[in-house]
């Protein structure tokens, strides 16, 4: 044994230096750039991983976006229809409480057109986002139905309803693109590209869109997710994988990334009733929340820049985590 | 007594009997005419499409037939069966032409000794496997009374540099009465044995001048021999042939599983057993020889062809952890497996590395050179299974990716072999229009060969016919895209009133996704090898691509849709058929054939199946011509940026 002498050690500086970077998108045009929001959000940017302000720059803070929908859900977890109340019949009343409970932005998802739900006419969803577009000022994110025979259908109609407006519109899959590029290129839209849980495909659909002649830095990536419980450590580990790849330089995953955290929260078991010993009469409410928010966390740490949330407290929550992560912004 | 019936083959005008309630496909087999297979009559593939002209038969099923087929008498001949005398036609497109494919013919040159030793890097001894030394024998005295054996080895020591002889019984047996009959002057027949010197025969008087051997390439699907002269080495001809195998399935997999059938094991070998027979026939017919002026068979195969062929049992190469009986085999008598050349003439395997690496690979090793050199290279071997072998001097590394037979023409809609009719290059003028296409033999257009699959491929991307996933773009084409029978999107190519067999000529999406699958695991293959040993493309001095598809690969068509790296093309070779030249060489020279096995030894099997990354790599290769572009540099399939106005249109619909 030696004993103690002095002797000082310089810590070795671990930071990592990384060549490439994530590309910052712009949703949202105010009436300077031919649009009529109130405001514009900017997502991306970071040159680091995630909350390593000591490796580089972190970019923007990460934004917030609220779900609306445009038919009232009839399924709704009593938490959520009680947080909305009446405002769920109308998607501009809803879009404005979203707003209220601190959405920067709103995303439309419109159910409504969906074959087995209310089999909207292409009109009816352009009116939807017309009524959003004049209810609340923030950017607009717009979602189709996720059947593409549909979207191909109804995506071109709202596109041209939210002409100028710069919003955020999807999503582009590895077998259906070609409209939406099309429409997102004609009528001045970002565009969201969505791929199953793989890094692959997730390059493969940008490589299509840019085939097909639109720009890989106004597409913002949908890898899709889980929730907590529910494989959210592989979520993680394919987006962490992802994010490497993008700061080492792959152009093709460069990409912002957003989270739909609230409709895969609120929809395990574990969130709309919690099957545990310790679930009492006064703390049911709270685990939808608290999963939506934990989702929310997890996502947030590895690098997810753009975050579609639900249920106000876990906005909230989300809020403050962004807070503390980032105290200087 | 089961009751029999006859069933006549037309146009081959052949009749069999058979007992009443056999199936077509089995009196073909028995009649000996080809009925094209692929699933060996499970009744999955649909290829053996037959045209009922009399008689009657039953248990035939409808699925894979039009209603104006099913009016002509289209019938599956694995399903239905003889019940009464039937006549039965065998349309053109389940013929196949049993002759070699025309490219093999076209090809008048075939390599000789210098060639061989070019491609191997090195000078090429000429000493043969078996050897014919003519010796006078001093005739035995009471001074000189050692016995007839010692007297012949002690003669052809002086010739045969060998550390000792050994000789079989019944030609002991024979030789007092030769060497009288003879007056001691013979010819002795030597093979090698390793470290000893057979004595495998001997003749009366001087027959040094008839000493051939016959190499054999057994492929999965195309069995080729060529027929050499030992004594200056020269290769006099070639023959080759469809392996007849083929009627029970067109993948290993399928004929392992018909070898562990009842019977199976024993027609699989009788049918390569024939097929060699027959190319031997030809070749000795067509320079005045007799069988037993070939003295020897240098073989080469994969692992299971050549189980097949030594009726070894195969069944083990198909289960994890895919075992082989034996690798490493010592010379056979021919005659033993039934092979007709000289009945005792010596039937050499060369050997195999693993279940799925087989001495075709092994022997490609050597004959392209790659390890004698200090430069790594990598050796692709593009087949049924596709082989890859990276190395050099010091090392060599190889592994086996199942691609599918797609690139042999088969499980595509259209595809076929590379026989007459094939289409083997063609161009698009625009996603409308074909400009300008040939076939094989410039013969009417019956398909595609593997080569055509990819030309055709490479253009329907630049035409964009389909995306870099291989699907079809529905609005490319108004005139030429459709929905097929089987409800997918097919491309007609070329219609039924151009083609040989009035049947029109496309490209459906599911022969897209074969053709990506099969590139796919080639390239993702290559891409854990060289990464399990730290390296890249851009490490290797050469790539070589061997099988007989490479000799007629366009280059820039397979870089384009990925199947070959995209390297610089002086550093693309293409080695030919590198089994063949293989066997010769072992043929030609001792040292090579002992060489060839220190080889296999040397040859390290990686198993792609345990690699974690394969299947990323996999995906990722599963995308034209890669998810990872920056791979693929050169590859610009559109020069320009594509019009907008044509997804437009889809807007207004």
């Amino acid at each position: 044994m030696t004993t103690t002498t002095d002797v000082s050690i310089a810590i070795p500086d671990v930071a990592e230096k990384w060549g490439g970077g994530i590309n910052e998108v712009t949703i949202g045009a105010t009436a300077d750039s031919g649009g009529s929001r109130g405001s514009t959000v900017t997502i991306g940017g970071s040159k680091a991983v995630p909350f390593m302000s000591f490796e580089g720059s972190l970019g923007c803070k990460p934004a917030i976006a609220v779900e609306v929908w445009d038919i009232a859900p009839d399924a709704l977890p009593p938490q959520l229809s009680e947080a909305y109340g009446d405002s769920l019949n109308s998607p501009g009343a809803w879009a404005k409480k979203a707003v209220e409970f601190g959405a920067e932005l709103i995303c439309l998802r419109l159910m409504g057109a969906h074959p087995d739900v209310a089999d909207k006419s292409p009109d009816d969803c352009a009116a939807a986002v017309k009524e959003v577009l004049q209810a609340v000022d923030v950017p607009l994110i717009i979602w189709g139905c996720d059947v593409d025979e549909k979207d191909n259908q109804i995506l071109p109609a709202v596109s041209s309803a939210a002409n100028g407006e710069n919003c955020l519109i999807g999503t582009a899959k590895e077998k259906n693109y070609r409209t939406l590029v099309a429409v997102c290129l004609a009528d001045g839209h970002k565009l969201l590209a969505e791929s199953p849980l793989d890094i692959n495909i997730a390059k493969q659909v940008n490589i299509l869109c840019s085939d097909a002649g639109y720009p890989l830095e106004n597409i913002v990536v949908f890898p899709t997710t889980g929730a907590l419980g529910y494989g959210i450590e592989y979520v993680y580990s394919i987006q962490e994988r992802g994010r490497l790849a993008g700061l080492s330089g792959d152009k093709q995953l460069s990409q912002p990334v957003l989270c739909n955290v609230g409709y895969e929260a609120w929809r395990v078991k574990e969130a709309k009733d919690p099957p545990f010993d310790c679930v009492t009469d006064e703390n049911r409410d709270q685990w939808g929340v608290m999963w939506e928010a934990s989702t929310g966390v997890v996502l947030l740490q590895s690098g997810v820049e753009l975050l579609v949330m639900r249920h106000p407290k876990a906005i909230e929550y989300i809020n403050e985590a962004i807070k503390r992560f980032l105290p200087d912004k | 007594m089961s009751k029999k019936c006859k069933v006549h083959f037309v146009p081959d005008d052949i009749t069999v009997e058979v007992p009443v309630g056999s199936t077509l496909l089995a009196a073909a087999n028995a009649a000996g005419v080809y009925v094209n297979s692929l699933c060996g009559g499970d009744g999955v593939c649909g290829r053996c499409r037959v045209i009922l002209r009399s008689g009657k038969t039953t248990g035939e099923s409808t699925e894979y037939f039009t209603h104006d087929e099913i009016r002509a008498g289209y019938i599956l001949a694995c399903e239905a069966r003889a019940e009464s005398d039937v006549e039965v036609e065998i349309p053109p497109e389940t013929r196949q032409t049993q002759t070699a494919p025309e490219h093999e013919k076209l090809k008048s040159e075939v390599p000789q000794l210098k060639d061989l030793s070019r491609g191997a890097q090195r000078q090429i001894k000429l000493a043969p496997l078996m050897q014919k030394h003519y010796v006078e024998l001093p005739k035995p005295t009471l001074e000189n009374n050692v016995s007839d054996l010692q007297r012949l080895e002690q003669e052809l020591h002086k010739v045969v540099p060998a550390e000792g002889f050994q000789m079989g019984l019944k030609v002991t047996r024979r030789l007092p009465k030769i060497l009288r009959d003879a007056d001691w002057k013979l010819t002795a027949i030597t093979g090698h044995r390793g470290p000893l010197t057979e004595i495998v025969s001997v003749e009366s008087g001087d027959t040094r001048r008839r000493n051939m051997c016959i190499a054999v390439d057994i492929g999965t699907t195309t069995v080729v021999c060529h027929l050499v002269d030992l004594r200056d080495g020269q290769t006099l001809g070639q023959e080759a042939k469809y392996n007849s195998q083929a009627n029970y399935g067109a993948d290993v997999i399928r004929r392992i599983i018909h070898a562990s059938t009842p019977d199976g094991e024993k027609a699989l070998r009788e049918a390569i057993v024939g097929d060699i027979n027959e190319l031997i026939h030809g070749l000795t017919r067509r320079y005045h020889l007799t069988q037993n002026d070939i003295s020897f068979i240098s073989a080469a195969g994969n692992t299971t062809m050549l189980h097949l062929l030594l009726g070894l049992p195969s069944e083990n190469i198909r289960k994890e952890p895919y075992v082989g009986v034996a690798y490493r085999l010592p010379a056979f008598r021919a005659a033993e497996m039934g092979l007709h050349i000289n009945p005792r003439g010596l039937l050499y395997c060369l050997p195999c590395v693993a279940g799925f690496v087989g001495a075709d690979t092994v022997s490609g090793i050597y004959a392209s050179g790659m390890c004698t050199s200090d430069d790594v290279r990598m050796l692709i071997d593009i087949g049924t299974n596709g082989e890859i072998v990276v190395g050099n001097k010091e090392f060599l590394v190889c592994a086996s990716a199942s691609a599918g037979p797609a690139f042999e023409g088969a499980e595509c809609k259209c595809g076929m072999r590379a026989t007459a009719g094939a289409i083997d290059h063609i161009r698009l003028h625009d996603a409308d229009h074909v400009m300008s296409y040939s076939t094989i033999g410039s013969s009417p257009p019956l398909g595609f060969s593997g080569t055509g699959y990819v030309n055709m491929i490479a253009e329907m991307l630049r035409a964009g016919v389909i995306d870099k996933t291989g699907r079809m773009n529905p609005d490319a084409s108004k005139t030429q895209l459709r929905e097929s029978e089987f409800g997918e999107l097919e491309y007609l190519v070329i219609p039924a009133a151009q083609t040989g067999n009035g049947k029109d000529i496309t490209v459906s999406q599911g022969d897209v996704k074969n053709i990506l699958r099969a590139k796919a695991a080639i390239y993702a293959a290559a891409t854990v090898l060289l990464r399990s040993l730290d390296m890249s493309f851009s490490d290797l001095t050469e790539i070589l691509v061997a099988g007989a598809f490479g000799n007629f690969l366009n280059v820039d068509n397979a870089v384009c849709i990925g199947l070959l790296p995209d390297i610089s093309p002086e550093r693309l070779r293409f080695v030919g058929n590198s089994s063949l030249a293989g066997a010769k060489l072992a043929a030609l020279c001792c040292d090579c054939y002992d060489e060839i096995f220190n080889i296999a030894d040397r040859t390290t099997y990686f198993e792609l199946s345990t690699q974690p990354d394969f299947m990323d790599e996999f995906v990722s290769a599963s995308f034209f011509p890669h998810t990872n572009t920056e791979l693929f540099p050169s590859v610009n399939l559109f020069p320009k940026m594509p019009k907008i106005p044509k997804t437009q249109s889809s807007r207004k619909e």
